[in-house]
């Protein structure tokens, strides 16, 4: 053995140290000194479980997990949680029924199950969701994919949902995954567009070995589908468009990561596509009517080494802040996840190597993936969701485990990223249980899956909901964000979308200048918050902003104060909401 | 059915890299016993043939008798790593260590060298394990102890690159191509971090380079056109993404074929298809060696000794190519096409006897095969027999009548014949 050979650890801890330590007596769970997350998941009162429908015959439709994400359902100004589940797949399930479970945010940081209220309870085999106001009437529908048809939930704005598939046409019959709402024709009503995976039934599975061990199959193992695409008529109902956008001879892949965002900011908005272990999609929006497939010579089709990779997630945002929406995609263990440095509009630089992420992600099986300024620094960082896809890939490789640790990115502005990710499990003592519990958010280990972003309490940073396989999702409250001053900004379209999806907000502090789309969809079956938070460091005031709408009227404010948050209607002034 | 994530690991190792370690018997200086050479060198052979569970059972029993085995011991670790069985591959490389320490009678320089070849197979290890600290340790060692062996400063180099160390990946890769200029990889390696500095115009030449040493690795002429593309040179851009399709394809194919194989290694026709594929583009020692892999799974495979006459003759390496064809007519003495080449072989190294040996064969077995008069006639021609050739070329346009070269050449050694006459 060399000297020192594990005497190196100390460089994992890097980044970990530089985090100033922050101790908060508002939380009523034990914050570490050093600690960034929070798991608030008990104490807020989230007790759904997940269930991928486990069989014991490692199904191939069981691994890819479910998702959900933040949304403000009641309009109430505080974030609801919505979270899909599996379902039991064999008969000798115990007259458990698994369903989709919706929170409404008590507003005291703590949630109560609305879901039968509500009525999205859904029991078919969930996968993915996302919202928009596809109806323009002021309220956040929702879209959930299954394995199985897709729904539509139309919000009633009384807290209620009716799903309104079957009128609307959205009953997408494919396996759909990851999905997200945008104005691909700029017409003011939001489009959808729904990533599908295989063509597959549990009752032609087949059964997939390594080295003799029975493993969940590869992709491969089923052939892919095109993914779905629906234009809004404008009156409720849809139309799947889905050949019409696609190029004639696009080869359909296994898509699981979705991303709306104008890359080559001509005011169309375009798409990025995770496809795992195939070539990825960017499909251009010419405007037209149509999409153009130019992945390969845009240079986000395949890694450096010109190869397909594991796809998972996928989010675009502007890390370096040069007003180019760049790209993350998150991949298979030992692939390492990528990060595309938008160069020109209209090709990418791949800097994964050069950003930091690729030594520390190439040990991890990622998901959820995203853009998100954790630290209110004006840098937009990265979290990732990870857990392997194999219960029993520590029978085949001894130094990986199914359950792994989620990862954070903390951009230090100068292109790269360091790993802020707690170096080991942490716990406190509970002395009503009398047991240790696991506080520290970024030091959990489960089989993640999905990650959504959004300001759940209200105090001015960014938290985290992560969803797991066959585990209770994580809250990970935020405790260090606001020491920086922020701003959100609630766009409201009026011939524009009516939630601004596609908007593009710019933020100048000084010399410091920031842009964001507000997107529906982007990580992994997940959604986010849509009100588009900003980081400003200690900036006193914003200088101004801008709101481009996807129409291209451009709205402006100036001299904003901070840590505050603004609603912004389409056309009008850029107010404070409270 | 196969596990299609497990062969996309295997595909996509960025960060395990494309070197291969090929340390074989040779390169270890042999510290074991004579007895078990020929068990030894049939374990390396299965090692080639990808035959990864009977070259385990060889270097198992070779281990059994004689533990300190070092070799056995290496290339048994070795197989480990093939097979992705890391923690056995890391604990069977580290009881090298231990061995070579108690090993009497070797100089330590040998100690030194073996040391070094043992680092270097770990440092790849934890590079597939993403344990690039550790590896990196390794490396060192590996290059401390084996200072002139390439390989040890390219994983060097390779980690380096991907700890984004980039000023010591690049001295890294320098001490590599001093030591061997002919490292193709090291040029790839090169082009990227040229890329990663926003230096296309350096990427471009090291690209070029790598294409030139190696041309059948899709990545460099991904990343040459990612490099033109930058420089604003669209144009070269799509067409070394036309090359890239089909490098890709081809790369995919051969891939799948592979990985086929490591499940079927007796399948004829999959390894068949791999050497004409191979052979589709240019890749000729990946065809050859396919077709060596071919007749030593199947010795009685005439077909593999066939393709390998064949692809000799077309290479102009007469002399290699005879062997082959000589293998085929023992397997099958009634293959008349390998009489044939056998005499247009021999006919071209002078070697008359026996070429007129060949035709005459396959005349016997096939009386109407007017190309086996061809050759005799040539033999004849050669010879200055110029009767005995013109008796041939009559004996031709009687039994193929159409046969306006045997006509010509008729004609033409007629004409000589009279004009020799005239002269004499």
């Amino acid at each position: 053995m060399p000297k020192n050979v594990h005497n190196n650890n100390f460089y994992r801890f890097f980044g970990f140290i530089l985090i100033v330590a922050v101790i908060s007596p508002l939380y009523d769970t034990a914050v570490f000194a050093d600690q960034i997350f929070v798991d608030v998941t008990e104490t807020a009162g989230l007790n759904f479980e997940h269930t991928d429908g486990r069989s014991g015959l490692r199904l191939f439709n069981e691994f890819l997990g479910s998702g959900g994400g933040f949304f403000d359902y009641d309009g109430d100004g505080d974030l609801d949680i919505y979270l899909v589940n599996g379902a039991i797949q064999t008969d000798d399930a115990e007259n458990k029924i698994p369903h989709n479970v919706l929170y409404r945010n008590n507003g005291d940081n703590t949630f109560t199950d609305v879901t039968e209220a509500a009525g999205v309870g859904s029991t078919i085999y969930g996968t993915g969701a996302t919202v928009g106001d596809y109806d323009n009437d002021g309220d956040l529908d929702l879209y959930v994919t299954n394995f199985g048809t897709d729904q539509l939930y139309q919000n009633n704005g009384d807290s209620t949902f009716t799903d309104i598939t079957t009128h609307a046409q959205v009953g997408n019959p494919n396996w759909g995954t990851s999905c997200a709402f945008a104005d691909v024709d700029n017409d003011g009503h939001l489009d959808l567009y729904i990533a599908n995976y295989a063509e597959y039934t549990p009752e032609n599975d087949v059964r997939c070995e390594e080295r003799g061990v029975h493993v969940y199959c590869g992709p491969h193992a089923y052939p892919a589908v095109h993914d779905t695409f629906y234009k809004n008529n404008g009156d409720g109902t849809f139309t799947d468009v889905s050949t019409l956008y696609r190029p004639a001879d696009l080869i359909p892949q296994h898509g699981l990561g979705v991303t709306f965002g104008d890359y080559d900011a001509d005011g169309n908005i375009d798409l990025y596509v995770a496809n795992d272990q195939d070539p990825n999609f960017l499909f251009q929006n010419t405007g037209t009517g149509n999409f153009l497939e130019v992945a390969l010579i845009s240079g986000v089709c395949y890694n450096d080494m010109g190869k397909e990779e594991a796809g998972m997630g996928t989010d675009f945002g502007d890390y370096d802040n040069d007003g180019k929406l760049d790209l993350t995609v998150s991949n298979y263990q030992t692939e390492t996840n990528t990060v595309y440095r938008n160069h020109d509009s209209s090709f990418f630089t791949d800097n994964t190597i050069t950003s930091g992420i690729a030594e520390v992600t190439h040990g991890y099986l990622g998901w959820g993936i995203r853009f998100f300024d954790y630290d209110n620094d004006g840098h937009q960082d990265i979290f990732v969701a990870n857990g392997h896809l194999m219960d029993n890939i520590n029978v085949l490789e001894k130094h990986v485990t199914y359950p792994q640790k989620n990862l954070l990115f903390r951009n230090l502005g100068d292109g790269t990223f360091a790993n802020v990710t707690s170096a080991e499990a942490r716990h406190h003592d509970d002395p009503d249980r009398g047991t240790s519990v696991e506080t520290d958010g970024l030091s959990l280990k489960k089989v993640s899956r999905g990650a959504a972003i959004g300001d759940y309490d209200n105090d001015g940073d960014l938290d985290i909901l992560v969803t797991n396989c066959n585990q209770r999702p994580d809250l990970l409250q935020n405790v260090v964000g606001n020491q920086n001053n922020w701003i959100q900004v609630q766009v409201v379209g009026q011939k524009s979308n009516r939630s601004g999806i596609g908007a593009r907000i710019k933020v100048v502090t000084g010399t410091h200048i920031q842009y964001r789309e507000v997107q529906s969809g982007g990580s992994y079956l997940s959604f986010h918050d849509l009100r588009a938070h900003f980081g400003v460091g200690k900036a006193k005031q914003i200088e101004r902003l801008e709101i481009r709408w996807t129409n291209g009227h451009i709205d402006r404010g100036t001299s904003l104060p901070v840590n505050r948050r603004f609603k912004a209607v389409e056309g009008g002034e850029i107010v404070p909401i409270d | 059915m196969d596990a299609g994530r497990k062969r996309h690991q295997m595909f996509a190792k960025r960060v395990c890299g494309v070197l291969i370690l090929t340390v074989l018997l040779s390169l270890i200086p042999s510290v074991s016993r004579t007895e078990t050479t020929s068990a030894f060198q049939e374990g390396v052979e299965y090692v080639k043939l990808r035959l990864y569970p009977q070259a385990v059972d060889t270097f198992k029993s070779i281990l059994s008798q004689q533990p300190t085995h070092v070799d056995a011991l290496f290339q048994l670790a070795n197989v480990y790593k093939l097979q992705d069985e890391l923690e056995l591959a890391i604990e069977t490389f580290n009881k090298i260590f231990t061995i070579v320490a108690d090993l009497k009678n070797v100089p330590t320089p040998t100690k030194e060298q073996i040391h070094g070849l043992t680092h270097l197979a770990l440092a790849e290890i934890y590079c597939k394990q993403s344990k690039l600290d550790i590896a990196e340790q390794h490396a060192k060692e590996a290059a401390e102890r084996c200072p002139t062996d390439a390989d040890t400063h390219y994983r060097l180099g390779y980690i380096y690159t991907h700890q984004a160390k980039l000023d010591a990946a690049l001295a890294a890769f320098k001490r590599t191509l001093t030591r061997n200029p002919d490292f193709p990889e090291v040029y790839e390696w090169l082009g990227l971090i040229a890329l990663m500095r926003n230096e296309p115009q350096q990427a471009v030449a090291h690209y070029q380079t790598a294409i030139e040493k190696k041309p059948y690795v899709q990545s460099a002429y991904y990343n040459l056109a990612k490099a033109y593309r930058l420089l604003g040179d669209t144009s070269a851009a799509a067409e070394q993404l036309k090359r890239f399709h089909q490098m890709k394809a081809y790369y995919d194919r051969t891939y799948a074929i592979e990985g086929a194989l490591t499940e079927e290694p007796m399948n004829t026709i999959l390894r068949l298809e791999l050497a004409e594929i191979h052979l589709k583009h240019k890749h000729i020692s990946a065809a050859v060696a396919t077709y060596h892999a071919l007749i030593r799974l199947h010795p009685d495979a005439i077909v593999g000794y066939d393709k390998l006459g064949r692809l000799y003759m077309d290479l102009n390496m007469s002399q290699r190519a005879i062997p082959f064809f000589l293998k085929v007519l023992e397997l099958n003495p009634d293959v008349v096409e390998a009489h044939l080449r056998l005499g247009w072989l021999y006919t071209k190294s002078k070697a008359f006897d026996k070429a007129e040996a060949h035709l005459q064969a396959a005349i016997k077995k096939m009386p109407q095969l007017s190309l086996a008069y061809h050759g005799l006639a040539e033999i004849y021609t050669q010879q200055g027999h110029i009767q005995k050739a013109i008796d041939v070329y009559q004996h031709i346009t009687k039994i193929e009548p159409d046969d306006d070269d045997a006509r010509k050449a008729l004609h033409n050694l007629e004409r000589l014949k009279q004009s020799s006459q005239i002269t004499r």
